[in-house]
């Protein structure tokens, strides 16, 4: 009874500590609401068309061939949340897109991706998470 | 007796793992890069936050007055403000208004009277705000009482 205890402790602790409110953590983050269409056309006016393809959503055809096409959208397993997003736009180096060949997406460990933090307005941001978030479907793992 | 303890205890972690928020709009997943302070304190003043914010222990132009009501940011808090925390109060200030003040001289409607930046602030000026506006609040635990 008392290992049932430890571990029912143990468990909580760890719940708690898997919120991580520390300074640098994402609790309280809330955007605004965003605009999917405005999302689109700035999609289309950064340029990330000439990388990226968008399930179900048609692009202009890049004017020049990338190293690679990373894929956005489309059925996923879990759902991409509006902080996962953000950190992709604006922190690319974070957390590196599975299913592509290192050397062609990253350098020394960094992301290939162009920094758009400086030209890229906040507003620009938020539509780009809302448009993106609205491309991906989750999808349930198949009942065995 | 038992029975009753572990439905408590279920019920407490599905509160638990909800509080996390891991829905759609939820910030699971956000880390910001890093910012410069100085470059923040740069874009606070081009931005005019000054007009209706002071930041503790930061020298800043004089707001030229036409503030109804100055919001002081920085200083000791009990509350850990995070960077979470940070980017909503300043690209969704609404989200969260303060409840320091009267609510006529900080809110219309329930929307917060702050300006809206975001068609203006570059995401690298978002950035170095969060910064510099971090490094000037002071963590400080409630002492404990006996």
């Amino acid at each position: 009874m008392k290992a049932v205890k430890a571990v029912a402790l143990a468990f909580f602790g760890l719940c708690l500590a898997s919120c991580d409110a520390g300074p640098k953590s994402s609790l309280g983050f809330r955007l605004p609401d965003g605009d999917i269409e405005k999302g689109k056309a700035t999609f289309v006016e950064l340029k990330c068309h000439l990388c990226h393809t968008v399930a179900g959503v048609e692009l202009p055809p890049p004017e020049v061939a990338p190293p690679v096409l990373v894929n956005l959208g489309g059925q996923v397993r879990n759902v991409r949340t509006y902080g996962e997003l953000v950190t992709s736009i604006i922190n690319p180096s974070h957390h590196l897109a599975k299913g592509y060949k290192k050397e062609l997406i990253q350098v020394d460990g960094k992301s290939r991706m162009t920094d758009y933090t400086e030209v890229m307005t906040v507003r620009q941001m938020i539509s780009l998470v809302a448009f993106l978030q609205s491309r991906y479907e989750v999808i349930l793992p198949p009942v065995k | 007796m038992r029975y009753k303890l572990s439905i408590i205890l279920i019920v407490l972690l599905v509160i638990l793992l909800l509080a996390c928020g891991s829905g759609a709009k939820s910030g699971r997943g956000f880390h910001m890069p890093e910012g410069d302070p100085e470059k923040g304190k740069i874009a606070f003043i081009d931005l005019k936050c000054y007009e209706c914010h002071a930041v503790k222990g930061i020298e800043l132009p004089s707001p030229s007055g036409s503030a109804q009501v100055m919001v002081p940011l920085g200083g000791e808090t009990y509350q850990i403000h995070t960077y979470g925390d940070l980017v909503t109060s300043i690209i969704n200030p609404s989200h969260r208004i303060t409840r320091s003040y009267p609510k006529e001289a900080v809110e219309e409607d329930g929307k917060s009277k702050m300006l809206n930046f975001n068609g203006v602030m570059t995401v690298q000026q978002m950035i170095d705000l969060v910064e510099f506006l971090q490094s000037h609040y002071k963590f400080v635990p409630p002492e404990a009482v006996n």
